[in-house]
């Protein structure tokens, strides 16, 4: 199962953005492409129920955002 | 008739600052999963589902409070920087040099020699026992 998420950067930082993914690795696999230039696309492939860990992962950048980053 | 679990606004980002989107965010992230993205030009929009039941019929017009108060914070931190920096500065300064005999220095001109102090090194420097005897 494989869920496409859009982040723009002019909201989102790279820095977070990579963070995340960095340390989001070892619970699903992520596939990062630059979908326009300023819009970084995410795949995130996983079993059932990866929308959750797919919200986690939305909650997790906006806690690097407000460098609160610790999960 | 079934409750929705998910809500999407927009907001202007001419009028609300980024960092104030995020640290409002911040505050509903244990209840909901949030994601922003660019609906519109300057039209942030937020999305909110709820982690679990149905969302609140209210949520939006809570997060644009939280907005404003957010927003609110921001200006004030802005506008008192600067006092804060000095405050602080000032207040660490002290605790890393003595600032007391510069004061005194300041207030009495005669002080700046040091032979017109009221004491001296050797006047502190010096085993106690020498001075008051040992009664041992």
């Amino acid at each position: 199962m494989t869920t496409k998420i859009n982040y723009d950067l002019n909201i989102y930082s790279i820095a977070a953005i990579n963070q995340a993914i960095k340390d989001y690795i070892p619970i699903l696999f992520i596939d990062k492409q630059l979908h326009s230039s300023h819009v970084v696309q995410l795949s995130f492939h996983g079993t059932a129920g990866i929308e959750t860990i797919v919200g986690e992962f939305n909650n997790y950048l906006i806690q690097i955002e407000n460098n609160l980053g610790v999960k | 008739m079934t409750k929705q679990n998910k809500c999407v606004f927009t907001i202007d980002d001419r009028i609300f600052n980024k960092t104030a989107v995020f640290k409002a965010a911040f505050v509903y992230i244990d209840h909901y999963y949030i994601h922003l993205f660019y609906a519109e030009d300057h039209l942030l929009a937020i999305e909110m589902v709820a982690k679990s039941g149905s969302i609140s019929n209210d949520i939006e017009n809570e997060f644009c409070n939280q907005l404003l108060s957010q927003m609110l914070r921001y200006q004030i931190a802005k506008e008192n920087k600067n006092i804060r920096e000095l405050i602080l500065g000032r207040a660490l300064y002290s605790t890393c040099i003595d600032t007391a005999l510069d004061e005194k220095c300041a207030d009495n001109e005669f002080l700046t020699d040091n032979s017109m102090l009221p004491y001296t090194l050797d006047d502190i420097a010096v085993n106690w026992f020498e001075v008051e005897g040992n009664d041992n």
